[in-house]
């Protein structure tokens, strides 16, 4: 049985239509679940507006205030607080040590948590118990952390009693309170905390290469400083630029809470990094629109800081 | 492009309206007691004197009696911390602070008349019936540089220097030295006996308290109170003296190695255990220094050099702790002056003497001092010289970095140009 050409196009036309009507009703329904969606997510939209772009655009408002605190009304003063920040040797001062801080910190912390992590995921014997046990360290709080650290390091500390009972007295020192040794000291506590953290994060990372490939390696004669750097390395590239981008930004904001703790930026404002001089200039001398100003600085350094490490570490193959 | 600018603008008018809500609680104070119409059912009250320490349980005491001649109940919130101003001057901004507060006279308190955190404490003085039972010498510690009295003063301390005569005997010292000589040529044999001369707390406060007494060698009282406020210490001939005498005090081991280290804590420890001969310390120390060491702990000014034309210095001071009137406890000032004044009953004064060995704040009041250390460190008074303290007289904004300029005296060769350098940039 044939069909009439022109009953085959009203049949088209009414399967067009009908397939319209199908495609418009579906289209609402995406729209109707894509906005149900979208509602579900206002709660997050709002407390992200409030609680993270809110405060962003608050620091920057307030470096263009002199505000003394929260009793008191914040007047605006255009760009005073930063020809003060820019001309006042404490900041320079501070912007010193962030610089040692960060260009020690950062790469040595990365590197060696790399390579331990690179041994951890060769699963070694009690490698369970390692991995735990290089945890322990970022499980500590920080005042717990500090307490420890100042019981080595003070003068009557742990440190000193050990020199003194191997006949070294004379290397005796107050270890955070020279000006000498204080800041190598943050350093070195920082880097106590976060290599086995990191070291964990890279054995995950490097657990994830194929083992093949590094039995293929060992076959060619590869020893395991070539299997580490030749091949884990190049293969996590953007994985390693990723770490080192969070620890430059963990030292660069974070660093104040433990400085506060352990030296209090001192002595001498040797161990003031800006992160330091931020907390001191807002919480110790009322100069919030200061620390603020130092605060602006702080988010430029560390988009660019984050910009250059990313570049540095960009997968390339 | 204009919807993301006017988001832009929404942010801004949001965030600039949360910053001025934070500014709204600034009042002005009141020229004149505000007196209570009601009675009411609660007292709040933020307090720094913690349980467990002796005067925590004077104030339970007081609370007791308070509450059960009055039926009004006094709730405690415990003010301990660093923060524990900021989190004052939060609940102000927010407009729930606690009635009455105690803290002590230093800071960013003494400003807290003008930025609406407190009422001006004169006419609650009078209305209190305290103005003439409070020392004059105690309300000019709790009057700021713009003549508010901000506070009404409740614990004294005085503060010279403790001596171990077992130790200093040790030195070579039959009893505490009066001058520079004395001290320096007494070093050789403190290191020799294992000893030091004076434990300093160089890394925080209690350090930088005493190197500013330090500081005031050759300088009259005026002219330390014309430098707290305005700085100038390299320009001023006495004061670089002063600083050139501590600076010979630490390189010649007066102090104990590494003092720059040592914290308040540790320089307690290094004299309570007799590694130390002497420190500078406050009175409310006094009752732990050891049993079987207060018979041979004497107090003393401090020793100065041989042309300075000062006595011995001391510090004392009414400004340890005192009661503020918060902006919410106006309206029940009466009931609160009720309070306030049992603190200046006889009963107590003997509690607060005993117990926290503090200066008695009242003519009309004579507790007993059963302390030796403390009997001790009275008759200072009749011997020295009376030395300004900062915390009423530096600039609230200035105060943190005077104190970090004068702790960092103690790093071992920093020159008396430096320190003076360091603490003049503390104005700037």
């Amino acid at each position: 049985m044939s069909l009439l050409p022109g009953a085959v196009a009203g049949s088209r036309l009414a399967a067009d239509e009908q397939a319209d009507g199908r495609a418009a009703h579906n289209r609402r329904r995406l729209v109707r679940r894509d906005l149900g969606f979208a509602t579900m997510t206002v709660p997050a939209l709002v407390s992200f507006f409030f609680f993270t772009i809110g405060p962003l655009i608050a620091v920057f408002y307030v470096s263009f205030t002199d505000w003394q605190g929260i009793l008191s009304r914040p007047k605006l003063v255009g760009w005073k607080n930063y020809a003060k920040v820019f001309s006042d040797p404490t900041f320079w001062g501070a912007g010193q040590v962030t610089a040692i801080q960060v260009l020690v910190l950062v790469p040595v912390l990365t590197v060696l948590s790399f390579m331990l992590g690179y041994f951890v995921s060769l699963k070694p014997r009690f490698g369970g118990l390692l991995k735990v046990i290089l945890f322990i360290p970022a499980l500590i709080s920080l005042p717990v952390k500090s307490m420890f650290f100042i019981a080595i390091l003070a003068p009557t500390g742990i440190l000193n009693g050990l020199l003194t009972s191997v006949g070294l007295g004379d290397w005796t020192t107050a270890w955070l309170a020279n000006p000498q040794t204080a800041l190598a000291w943050v350093i070195l506590v920082d880097l106590w905390q976060g290599i086995g953290f990191n070291a964990v994060l890279f054995s995950a990372r490097l657990g994830a290469i194929d083992p093949e490939t590094f039995a293929a390696a060992e076959l060619d004669g590869a020893g395991h400083w070539q299997r580490m750097w030749l091949i884990a390395y190049p293969i996590s590239k953007s994985y390693f630029g990723v770490m080192a981008m969070l620890q430059f930004l963990w030292t660069l904001f974070g660093s104040a809470a433990t400085i506060l703790l352990l030296t209090n930026g001192g002595p001498d404002r040797a161990t003031t990094t800006w992160s330091f001089l931020l907390y001191y200039k807002a919480f110790l001398s009322y100069q919030i629109g200061y620390s603020q100003a130092v605060g602006v600085v702080l988010i430029a350094v560390g988009l660019a800081g984050m910009a250059v490490i990313l570049r540095l570490f960009r997968q390339d193959y | 492009m204009s919807k993301t600018l006017l988001s832009s603008v929404a942010v801004g008018v949001a965030v600039a309206t949360i910053l001025t809500g934070c500014a709204s609680g600034t009042q002005t104070a009141p020229s004149t007691a505000a007196s209570s119409a009601e009675k009411p059912t609660e007292i709040t009250l933020y307090s720094t004197m913690v349980k467990g320490t002796p005067l925590g349980t004077i104030q339970a005491d007081v609370i007791s009696k308070f509450e059960a001649e009055t039926g009004i109940k006094v709730t405690v919130t415990e003010a301990s911390g660093d923060g524990a101003m900021d989190a004052y001057e939060a609940s102000v901004a927010a407009g729930t602070e606690a009635d009455l507060v105690n803290f002590n006279a230093q800071g960013k308190v003494s400003t807290w008349v003008s930025k609406g955190a407190a009422v001006d404490a004169t006419p609650y003085l009078e209305q209190w019936g305290l103005k003439d039972t409070v020392l004059p010498d105690a309300i000019a510690d709790w009057t700021n540089s713009d003549g508010v009295t901000y506070g009404v003063p409740m614990i004294g301390n005085i503060w010279p220097m403790i001596w171990n005569t077992d130790a200093l005997s040790k030195a070579g010292l039959s009893a505490p030295p009066t001058n520079e000589a004395e001290l320096t040529g007494a070093v050789a044999a403190a290191k020799a006996a294992k000893v030091s001369l004076i434990a300093a707390g160089g890394k925080d406060w209690s350090g930088a308290k005493y190197a500013m007494m330090v500081f005031q060698a050759y300088s009259t009282a005026d002219q330390t109170k014309e430098l707290y406020r305005n700085g100038g210490y390299c320009a001023s001939e006495p004061s670089m003296k002063g600083i050139e005498y501590f600076v010979r005090l630490r390189d010649a081991g007066v102090f104990q190695k590494d003092a720059a280290g040592y914290g308040y804590d540790q320089m307690n420890t290094a004299f309570f255990t007799g590694a130390a001969a002497g420190m500078h310390a406050g009175s409310w120390v006094f009752s732990e220094v050891p049993a079987k060491m207060q018979a041979n702990t004497v107090a003393s000014g401090m020793p100065l050099p041989a042309d300075s034309t000062n006595k011995p210095l001391y510090y004392a001071t009414y400004g340890s702790n005192g009661w503020l009137l918060s902006p919410n406890g106006v309206k029940k000032s009466e009931w609160i002056g009720k309070f306030v004044k049992m603190w200046y009953e006889q009963d107590v004064a003997d509690k607060m003497a005993a117990a926290a060995q503090v200066l008695a704040f009242s003519p009309a009041t004579a507790p007993s001092y059963d302390n030796p250390v403390l009997n001790s460190a009275l008759g200072v008074r009749d011997s020295g010289q009376l030395a300004p303290l900062m915390d009423s007289l530096v600039p609230a904004d200035k105060q943190q970095a005077f104190t970090d300029a004068a702790s960092g005296a103690y790093t071992a060769g920093k020159t008396a140009q430096q320190v003076c350098a360091a603490l003049d940039a503390a104005y700037e």
